[in-house]
């Protein structure tokens, strides 16, 4: 079995990567405070907007300020995991195809897609996100005084997952674009913008932008499908097309770094 | 058997040419203009196992190129390479676990860890078996003398020490092909002269095939028994060096020190002078004539200190260029 | 005084070399301003003529637009981050040897900087006034107006003396940008640069009362949406004064502490 040989390579070689990430961040415990510091700072605004939600008694088509909780608490979260996982990674790719560090990634027997998005992890920037989405996340639950069945939590944790898979390629796709541009922090600037439009439930946004945020640019698949579907508001198309949707991100952004890495055999110097 | 084949090989870069100003970029959107520029032209060689080759040529001459398309992380633009029975370009899982790439401007080792954590990586990454591994760090941290230094972070290790590190790392899966750019770059003397003196036996004990481009001669006049001068994307000269020397050299420079002031039209009588000032002087003379020469000078002139030289290779090789 | 214009005139022409990106980062305070604009449609949707934290709908539009054109406006734009990199790198001693003052230097460069970013953000101050007075129904009177400009310009030495009074940190903490990140966002929320201030409460108010930030972004977008007295204003004016004067001598004192721990390490 080739496959499940490969698997278990690549997980080794993930394991290695968080352990020496970690052993990494361990010898600069400033830096990982200060990491820390960072993000109550980020979180600290995000909280403001909760505090307005209740503060004003906020009622997104009867998403009450508890149920509003109940989706910052899974943005945040998924914040925490993207800014742990991918975020460490993905901002330097623009460097290795530009530094020509890429180079000694594609001599290795193993994938350089893999290589350059998974090198790095960060604890610092995801441990007050993580904490803090989940004890909003379970806040809100009990504010809402709902009690979800086995099928609500599995539900809610699929999407989550899936979420997460999509932010891979919604984030990495952009970065891609280093093997054609040389100057990208401006798209970055944008994307990171465009992904806090999450702080808020997307039934908020008008229609136009709700259509352009799921079809276009699905940044609103990601944290919004977990809440609705534990709130029993996900719609049919919307369940299928939170499944599809990761899967084909996945094609996507497969096919986008091998059409990079043919310009960049091709063309560097 | 050869190793590595390489046929009518070229590779040509594509670019646009840049203008200054907004209009000309706008205008360059729709109407860019191509220019090519060939960085390496048809050149063909075969290396056998367990060769040490030079690869050498000023820069832009196309060296780099070859060596990134041999590993293929460039593809020829035409001609073919064959690497242990593989084409390069294929990006062939099993090709990459029977060679190596250490490149001096690059490193792969973590900053932060000890350099141990970056071959623990690569163990997972060429899926080397703990026994091998453990051999083989052994075997080549006796060698490089850095059995006590792998423990200590990367940034606090000199930059020789440091490219040992970079060797070990890209040597734990025992690759049959090593290709070097540049390893010696910004390495004092005597660190030069470890890592070559490294080379050399590793290369004689296990038998591995090293491609090395550098632009110290003593690299490659130390370790290449066959080198391969390249100059514009062509090869100029393949073949031993001492070849060159003979070739191309068949002068001898005298360098001398004298106790008194002597005029430079003294010095020339004896052959053409190189270099001059009241005290010292280098003249260079023709080989076969260079004892009869000296026994003269040492006679006539005022000389407290005499040496004999080999024209160094630099001039002999720019000769060529 | 002469050279610092010509230092100023250097720190310009850097500005105007990076044009497409500046244009672009500026797109960024639009997706939070958005979401904002947003959330006080629902707020407001119920009741149009509500009033909410002492804003009418108008009015908080106002601030939602404004609040953030004002904290770009007003933005230190990383110069205490350059300064930072010269200390660390032990750039200061190209500096002490010649004859002018560092931070007048800083200053003078980070100046420069702005003047594009002063332009474009007063031209869309001015868009949003114009839509404000046809659209939101906000009659604005020109005294306002030029209140407003005084007041913003003072907010804007005021923002950077606050930033400079952060700077000297720099000599002792390795990581220094992480705090001066922390700190600008810390110090946008308590300008008001993000929700208005009210929603911090009457508590939260009587501490900001004697905090120089709300001189900075609060005041200044108050004084043009209306939500202040016309016979107060020169009493805010006067206070943005009072606190430029004092972040000026602390971050004056606190350099000097700083420069002596810098010289004492032999730099």
């Amino acid at each position: 079995m080739k496959i499940l040989y490969d698997i278990k390579k690549y997980l080794r070689l993930y394991k290695a990567f968080v352990a020496n990430s970690l052993a990494a961040s361990l010898e600069y415990r400033a830096n990982f405070f200060m990491a820390v510091l960072t993000e109550c700072a980020y979180l600290f605004i995000k909280i403001l907007y909760v505090i307005v939600s209740y503060q004003t008694n906020l009622n997104i088509n009867g998403l009450t300020p508890d149920s509003i909780l109940l989706f910052v608490g899974t943005f945040v979260f998924i914040t925490g995991i993207m800014s742990m996982v991918y975020f460490p990674n993905f901002l330097r790719i623009p460097e290795y195809i530009h530094d020509g560090s890429l180079d000694l990634f594609m001599t290795k027997p193993v994938s350089s897609q893999f290589m350059v998005s998974f090198r790095y992890v960060d604890f610092g920037w995801a441990l007050p996100n993580i904490l803090g989405g989940i004890i909003m996340i379970v806040i809100a639950l009990f504010r809402l005084d709902i009690t979800p069945t086995w099928w609500q939590i599995a539900g809610f944790v699929f999407y989550n997952f899936t979420g997460i898979v999509l932010t891979y390629s919604l984030l990495l796709l952009p970065e891609i674009l280093a093997f054609w541009l040389v100057k990208l922090d401006w798209l970055q600037e944008v994307l990171y913008a465009i992904w806090d439009f999450n702080n808020m439930p997307m039934n908020i946004y008008g229609r136009t932008i709700r259509g352009i945020g799921t079809f276009a640019i699905p940044f609103f698949v990601i944290t919004n499908y977990p809440p609705l579907f534990l709130l029993n508001k996900l719609e049919v198309y919307e369940i299928i097309w939170g499944i599809i949707l990761p899967i084909l991100g996945l094609i996507i952004v497969r096919y986008a770094w091998k059409i990079g890495i043919a310009k960049y055999e091709s063309a560097s110097s | 058997m050869s190793i590595i084949n390489v046929s009518n090989l070229s590779k040509v870069f594509k670019y646009y040419k840049k203008s200054e100003g907004i209009n000309a970029s706008l205008k360059n959107l729709f109407n860019r203009k191509t220019l090519y520029k060939t960085a390496v032209d048809n050149i063909s060689f075969s290396i056998e196992k367990g060769e040490i080759v030079g690869f050498i040529g000023p820069n832009g001459a196309g060296k780099t190129t070859t060596m990134k398309m041999l590993s293929g992380i460039l593809h020829p633009t035409s001609g073919t390479i064959n690497v242990l029975g593989y084409e390069p370009k294929d990006q062939n899982n099993e090709l990459k676990r029977q060679f190596s790439i250490v490149m001096g401007q690059k490193n792969q080792l973590w900053w932060d860890l000890p350099a141990i954590e970056t071959f623990r990586l690569n163990k997972y990454i060429y899926d080397v078996d703990e026994q091998n591994y453990r051999k083989k760090l052994d075997e080549l941290s006796e060698l490089l003398e850095v059995k006590e230094l792998m423990d200590v972070q990367v940034r606090r290790l000199s930059l020789g020490e440091r490219m040992k590190m970079e060797l070990i790392a890209s040597l734990l899966h025992d690759p049959k092909v090593l290709y070097l750019d540049e390893p010696t770059i910004g390495l004092d003397f005597v660190s030069q002269k470890k890592l070559r003196d490294f080379l050399k036996y590793y290369n004689e004990q296990n038998g591995i095939t090293i491609l090395l481009t550098s632009h110290y001669i003593n690299d490659i006049e130390d370790l290449c028994k066959r080198t391969i001068i390249i100059n514009h994307g062509s090869i100029l000269y393949d073949g031993a060096l001492d070849k060159i020397n003979r070739d191309y050299n068949s002068k001898k420079i005298i360098k001398l020190k004298f106790s008194n002031q002597i005029r430079q039209d003294v010095l020339s009588t004896y052959g053409y002078v190189n270099d001059y000032n009241e005290f010292n002087a280098e003249i260079e003379v023709p080989r076969n004539m260079a004892n009869e020469i000296s026994r003269n000078l040492l006679s006539d002139l005022p000389i407290i200190d005499f040496t004999i030289e080999d024209m160094p290779l630099e001039n002999a090789i720019s000769l060529l260029y | 005084m002469k050279k610092y214009y010509q230092i100023f005139l250097m720190g310009l022409n850097e500005a105007m070399q990076y044009r497409l990106n500046f244009v672009l980062r500026l797109i960024s305070i639009v997706f939070p301003v958005t979401i904002q604009i947003f959330i006080w449609n629902s707020v407001y949707s119920a009741d149009k003529g509500s009033v909410v934290y002492g804003f009418t709908y108008g009015q908080m539009i106002i601030y939602t637009l404004l609040s953030a054109v004002v904290s770009k406006f007003i933005s230190s734009q990383g110069i205490e981050q350059i300064i930072n990199y010269e200390i660390k790198n032990g750039q200061l001693n190209k500096y002490t040897v010649k004859p002018i003052s560092f931070l007048r230097y800083m200053f003078s460069v980070g100046l420069g900087k702005k003047i594009p970013l002063m332009i474009i953000t007063s031209l869309i101050m001015s868009i949003i006034l114009i839509f404000a007075q046809i659209k939101l129904g906000v009659s604005i009177s020109i005294l306002r107006i030029l209140f407003f400009v005084i007041s913003c310009n003072l907010a804007l030495l005021l923002n950077y003396f606050i930033m400079f009074c952060l700077v000297p940190f720099a000599f002792w903490i390795n990581d220094a940008n992480s705090l001066f990140i922390i700190m600008t966002l810390i110090i946008n929320v308590f300008s008001g640069g993000v929700f208005p201030l009210d929603i911090f409460g009457d508590v939260g108010n009587r501490v900001f009362d004697f905090l120089p930030f709300k001189y900075c972004i609060y005041y200044p977008v108050s004084i043009i949406n209306n939500r202040i007295e016309l016979s107060y204003i020169p009493q805010i004016l006067l206070l943005q004064i009072v606190w430029i004067m004092i972040s000026y001598f602390v971050a004056k004192g606190m350099w000097k502490a700083g420069i002596k721990t810098y010289s004492a390490f032999g730099g």
